[in-house]
Order: structure tokens, then sequence, then C-alpha cells
């Protein structure tokens, strides 16, 4: 697969997602209409990051603002789909320091030229930990609805496996870029998975659309 | 020895990398056999709370019968019984000798058997629950406030507010109306009361039904436990069914207020 036919796969199944979201939007779930915006999001943001590429040779800048709308909007989605008080609270919190990291990293070690990759790496181990939360909370009150068809489960798993996989490339990135070897492989893979996550992302709208119709 | 370190390095990357993978997708299909457990003990235990559910209906339901032929059966001895052993006395002292006498006598057996006739027409609705609550519960509490102002004996305030639910479940209304009978049999028996006020108000999907009275009161805690058993405690339990509550307020010598909030439930059969 060549560069720009990832990209043109890429940009299509955010594109699909984001439409078939924003066409449906007012029969999603207020998690899944969050979902939708931040889908419609990465799509605006990873356009103008190929053009902050192509123009100035650096799309860091573009990441930097990804990283933080990332948190805000993963932070609303959990808010929503989690019960309990404390971990609510725990993650409606966690906003406060976590932009403050943010900011303190754009500052003092990863410039706005430089990839945002420990706020990106911060940001997954939270998403992790609420990630481990709610399929605590799905094992807590289980429903009579297969968990294959749980819009809830595909979200969860794409965030789990997604923020695990990204934790681990940029551990090992940091790793390769400081002995001077080429994670172009590794890179292709995680191009993949993200890929591959957004698709997940897509068709929990499309799941979520057809839980609310059922329920209608 | 340099390439040899990061080799081994970028091996133990990788391996620790391969392994968190591995773990995770372990992780996922732990959480899924965990899951669909979950769910079978889930749909049983749900399945073992309609059967209990089930059998608390049949049993309240057993309840409320028997507390109607306690019904009958005083209504049956204090009242029709009266009335026909009065008819039978008039018609016994009836002396054909004196035929203006007899004639009196007669037109007050016949008014008497009209009496019984009716009351036991009366008794007979008030039995039917079916067909009281056809009429609604609005017209079953009211057809029930007429039957107890014939005694004389109280004054009963009734007041509706909000619109009667037609489609909330006749069997929820049929509980909640024999549990008003057996409240204004309690306060007959036992409140020497003169003045019952009667509310029913529908809001936000509820029927609130309370019931007030200015009798003698009592002590709700005080109450010996086989006492509450019989009561108070069924009546808890029939609202609790119901997805309601029951409450119970009452200080000696300053009447009794019963608040009874009931759920709107759509369907008759559970």
């Amino acid at each position: 697969m060549t560069y720009i036919t990832y990209f043109c796969v890429y940009f299509t199944i955010l594109l699909v997602s984001s439409i078939f979201g924003m066409v449906n939007f007012k029969k999603l779930t207020v998690p899944f209409k969050i979902l939708t915006l931040f889908l419609t999001y990465t799509f605006i943001s990873e356009i103008v990051a190929r053009v902050f590429a192509l123009r100035f040779r650096n799309s860091s800048p573009v990441y930097h603002m990804f990283v933080i709308a990332n948190y805000y909007f993963y932070t609303a989605i959990f808010y929503q789909l989690l019960r309990g008080s404390i971990i609510r609270k725990v993650v409606i919190w966690t906003i406060i320091p976590f932009s403050c990291f943010w900011m303190i990293n754009i500052l003092f070690f990863q410039h706005i030229n430089s990839f945002p990759s420990y706020s990106l790496m911060v940001a997954c181990t939270l998403f992790i930990v609420y990630s481990l939360a709610l399929f605590m909370q799905m094992l807590e009150t289980p429903t009579e609805i297969a968990i294959f068809k749980q819009n809830i489960f595909w979200f969860n798993i794409s965030a789990l496996f997604y923020s695990v996989v990204l934790v681990a490339f940029f551990s090992i990135s940091s790793y390769m870029v400081k002995h001077n070897i080429s994670n172009i492989p590794i890179d292709t893979v995680v191009d993949v998975i993200t890929a591959i996550n957004y698709a997940l992302l897509g068709f929990t709208i499309i799941a979520d659309k057809r839980q609310s119709v059922k329920t209608a | 020895m340099g390439k040899f370190t990061i080799d081994t390095e970028l091996y133990l990357i990788l391996s620790v990398f391969t392994l968190i993978l591995t773990g995770l997708a372990g992780f996922i299909i732990y959480f899924i056999v965990l899951y669909r457990k979950k769910q079978v003990l889930h749909a049983i235990e749900k399945e073992r709370t309609a059967i209990e559910f089930q059998q608390e209906l049949f049993q309240t339901q057993l309840e409320v019968q028997e507390q109607t032929m306690q019904t009958i059966g005083t209504d049956l001895h204090d009242n029709i019984g009266q009335l026909l052993s009065l008819t039978s006395l008039t018609l016994n002292s009836i002396e054909l000798d004196d035929l203006q006498k007899a004639r009196k006598k007669i037109d007050a057996s016949i008014d008497l058997t009209v009496r019984s006739i009716k009351e036991l027409r009366l008794l007979g609705k008030l039995l039917q629950g079916d067909q009281l609550m056809s009429l609604g519960l609005i017209e079953a509490i009211q057809h029930e406030i007429n039957w107890m102002e014939k005694s004389g004996k109280f004054e009963i305030i009734y007041e509706v507010n909000g619109i009667e639910d037609q489609q909330n479940s006749s069997e929820n209304n049929l509980i909640l109306f024999r549990m008003m009978q057996e409240i204004l049999n309690n306060i007959i028996k036992h409140a020497f009361a003169t003045q019952i006020v009667i509310k029913l108000e529908y809001l936000n999907n509820t029927t609130h039904l309370q019931i007030a009275d200015n009798g003698a009161g009592f002590d709700p805690e005080a109450l010996p436990a086989a006492k509450k058993g019989m009561g108070l405690y069924n009546m808890q339990k029939r609202a609790g069914i119901l997805g309601g509550t029951f409450s119970i307020k009452s200080h000696l010598g300053e009447g009794t207020c019963i608040d009874i909030v009931i759920p709107h439930t759509k369907h008759d059969k559970r």
C-alpha cells in the first residue's frame, strides 16, 4: 500500500464516519454525538495538518491543538458513559492538571514545532484508566444485548487498544530515534491501526444509531 | 558490542510491546468470556425476580380476595342480615284480624325487602372489582364514598387533581382501590373519626392517593409486630410490588394520614 493510498483510505474512513454521524446526529445518544463531533474535528485537523506539512514542512502545531481537543472530547465521552460519581468527578477534574501539563510541555519540553508525544502519552494513559473503569462498569451492570452489538463495548475496545498501542509506540519510537534506527515499519503499523481505530469509531456511531432506532 | 546492546534492547522493547499487545488481546477475550457469564447470571436473576414478582402478586391477590370475603361476611351479617331479620320479624308479627295494621306491616316488609335488594346490589358492585374498575378509579372511589356516607357517621371530603391515565394498568388500580378499602375499614373500626379527607392526584405518571382522618391516631412504631404484619406491612408490600411507596403519619389523638404513590404501568399482564 503506497502512502497516498493509505491517506485516501484514512481520509475516506474519517469523512464517511463524520458524514454518517452528522446525518444521523439527532438519533444518536449524547456520547456518540460528541464522538461524531470528534471525528469531524479529526478529519478537519488532519487536512490542516497535511496543508501545514506541505507548506511549512511541519504539522506539529496542528497536533498540539489536536492533543488537547482530543483529550476534551474523550473526557466528555467517558464522562457521559461512566455512571459512578467518583470516577465521573475524577474524569472531569483531570481536565485542569492535563491542560496545565499540556501548556508546560509546549513551553518547556516539546515546543510548538515538536510533535507533542508526551502530552499524547499522558492522555492515552488516562484513557486506559477510564476505559478499564468503563469495562468494570459493564461487568457490574450487564445488559441483555449481545456484547458484540454494544456500541459502548466497541468504543471502549477502540479507546483501550489504541491508547495502549500509542503509549507503546511512542516509547519504542523515542528509543529508535535516539539510536538512529529507522522506525518506518512501526510507523506503518501504527498508521494502519489508526485507520482501523477510526473505522471502529465510525462503526460505533452506526451501532448507536441502530440501537437508538430500536429503542425508539 | 554497541550494536549488540542496541539489538538486545530493541528486541527487549519489541518483546515488551508484543507482550503488552498479547496481554491486551488476552484481557479482551477474558472480558468477553466474563461478561457473557455475567449476562447469563443476570438473565437467571432476572427470571428469578420475575417469578418472585408473580408469586408476590398472586399472594397479594389472594390476600385481597380474603379481605373481600371478610367484607362480604361482615356486610351480610351486619347489614343485609339485619334487614332480612327485621323483614322476617315484621312478616311474623302480621295479624290478619287487623287489616289496616297488617297492610302497614306488609308495606314496611316490602320497603325492607327493597332496601335489602338495593344493599345486595351495592355490595355486589363493590365486590366486582373488574366492573368497578371499568368505571375508572375516580368513580370507583366515589362509589365507595357513597356507600360509606349512608352510615351518616362521617363527613367525607373527596378531591381529585389531574386527569386519570386511561392506559394505566387496571390491575394496579384494583390493588390500589382494595388498599383504600382496607384503610377505610380500619378508620371505621379503630379511628373513631368524624371526618375523612381523600385526595387522589395524577402527577408525573404516578397516582398519588392520600387518606387522612381526624380520629384517635396511633403510634406506628409502637404497633405489635403481629398487628403490623396483618395490615400496614401487607399494604407496604403491595405498594412495593407495584413499584410505589406507602407511608403513614400518625400521632395519638391527632389522626392519621396515609400516602400511597404508585407509578403508572401500561400493561395489565406482567
